[in-house]
């Protein structure tokens, strides 16, 4: 029995049947359908329906999920004890806890996280996730660097203009919104000395903010590279000649000179 | 018997017990409701008997309680994988000892399960009037809400578990050889 759920609810790839792909069009339709209450002000009686009609559904999909992982997961019994601390398992489970009552109604924008459930289908979302995953130190590193940049910048405002900021969290907020090119204009150093700060704080900072965009382009462009590559090995490889073989020679090549040069 | 119709005919038994069993219990303070669940689970295998109580909690959710029941699940969830696990030994054979065994464990996991999501939701005040009775009867007597909630939770577990594995039981001696067992 669970063969055949796990059949219907896993991810389609190019040989998986009809039912399997109806199943993944339906989630993600009932998904986009559950969050669309939450584009207007007022709460009409169908969007309470909708709100019940798609909860049943997607709490469905988070149990048959569950109740076959270690077919996905190939680790016996501990896939089942994996399965609700996975990522995409507490997105889903943080996004039903406003329609099950577990949460205040204040935190319905919860539901909003449902987005994730469509996303998880998309595979340049998954590249994404995948750049972020390989590059993770480097942005970790990126990170302390351009939090550390913009408390520095804010400290030096607020010590030459203490009247401009009311507190230091406003030097901050003026520090994130200057440095991230934002800048709303609601906080601004007033003296000279303090626009010269800002000056040359800005000019060092797009750099230190613009680092991760960059890192993260070059990784998802690697992963679309890569996956463009190991298709075309595989569709070498299908046509059941040996054109495959150099196909494979050469991506192994690749990334044993790419090992070298790391 | 071709062994879907056996899954298809057990697992409508099921759902109907789980239903049917639920509303004769209404005036008195036991549940019933996982009855079905648990025979499924027993008969079948652990994932016929989750599939059962999914549909229990359906049902309870759209025309008892409301959608925010859903959550209770779990308590009927963790049913069902005991009682398709662990009454059987490793022949699977159904032992006393298995059975004593399961009976206890889903008193314990039952009543922390149900009383943290009670607790969770409403401060502790169920939605069943024969709960509410106890309930208000252990806070008159100055107790905590949480202690009198997850007191009151046991009290019901106790007999709910006790009378259900008593169904189950007669309904297994029962059931036709051609409904337990896949003759196939």
């Amino acid at each position: 029995m669970r063969q055949v759920i796990y059949s219907i609810i896993k991810k389609t790839d190019s040989s998986d049947n009809n039912i399997n792909k109806l199943y993944d069009y339906f989630i993600c339709l009932v998904a986009f359908v559950s969050i669309i209450p939450l584009m207007f002000k007022r709460e009409l009686s169908y969007f309470l329906l909708i709100d019940k009609v798609t909860v049943y559904i997607l709490f469905a999909d988070y149990v048959f999920r569950w109740m076959t992982y270690d077919m996905k997961l190939k680790k016996g019994n501990l896939s089942f004890i994996i399965y609700p601390v996975t990522p995409y398992a507490l997105i889903d489970l943080l996004s039903l806890l406003p329609s099950l009552g577990m949460v205040n109604q204040s935190f319905r924008v919860l539901r909003m996280l449902r987005i994730f459930k469509i996303l998880s289908y998309s595979k340049s979302f998954n590249y994404i996730l995948h750049a972020f995953e390989k590059e993770k130190n480097t942005l970790y590193s990126v990170l302390v660097l351009a939090l550390g940049y913009i408390f520095v910048s804010a400290l030096i405002m607020f010590s030459y203009e203490p009247d401009t900021f009311s507190d230091f969290f406003a030097a901050l907020y003026w520090a994130t919104t200057a440095l991230t090119t934002v800048g709303y204009g609601d906080v601004y150093p007033k003296t000279d000395i303090g626009r010269l700060i800002s000056m040359i704080s800005s000019l060092f900072g797009i750099a230190v903010i613009a680092l991760p965009a960059g890192i993260i382009t070059a990784s998802f462009v690697d992963e679309i590279n890569e996956e463009k590559e190991e298709a075309a090995a595989n569709r070498d490889n299908n046509d059941g000649s040996d054109k495959g073989e150099p196909v494979i020679d050469r991506i192994v090549e690749k990334r044993m000179e790419a090992d070298k040069d790391e | 018997m071709n062994n879907k119709w056996r899954y298809f005919i057990v697992m409508l038994l099921g759902v109907v017990m789980n239903e049917g069993l639920s509303n004769l219990a209404e005036n008195y303070p036991v549940w019933l409701d996982v009855t079905g669940t648990a025979m499924v689970a027993l008969v079948l295998e652990p994932a016929a008997g989750l599939i059962v109580g999914l549909i229990n909690n359906f049902y309870i959710a759209l025309f008892e309680y409301g959608q925010t029941t859903l959550i209770y699940y779990c308590v009927s969830a963790a049913v069902a994988v005991i009682a398709g696990n662990v009454v059987r030994n490793r022949e699977g054979k159904i032992t006393v000892k298995g059975v004593l065994f399961a009976i206890v464990l889903v008193i314990i996991v039952s009543t922390i399960l149900s009383s943290a999501l009670t607790i969770w939701q409403s401060g502790g005040i169920s939605n069943a009037a024969f709960e509410q009775v106890k309930f208000n009867s252990f806070v008159a007597k100055g107790m905590h809400p949480y202690m009198a909630c997850i007191l009151t939770t046991l009290i019901v577990k106790i007999y709910d578990t006790i009378a259900t594995a008593v169904i189950v039981g007669i309904v297994y001696i029962i059931l036709p050889k051609k409904l337990k067992y896949d003759l196939q």
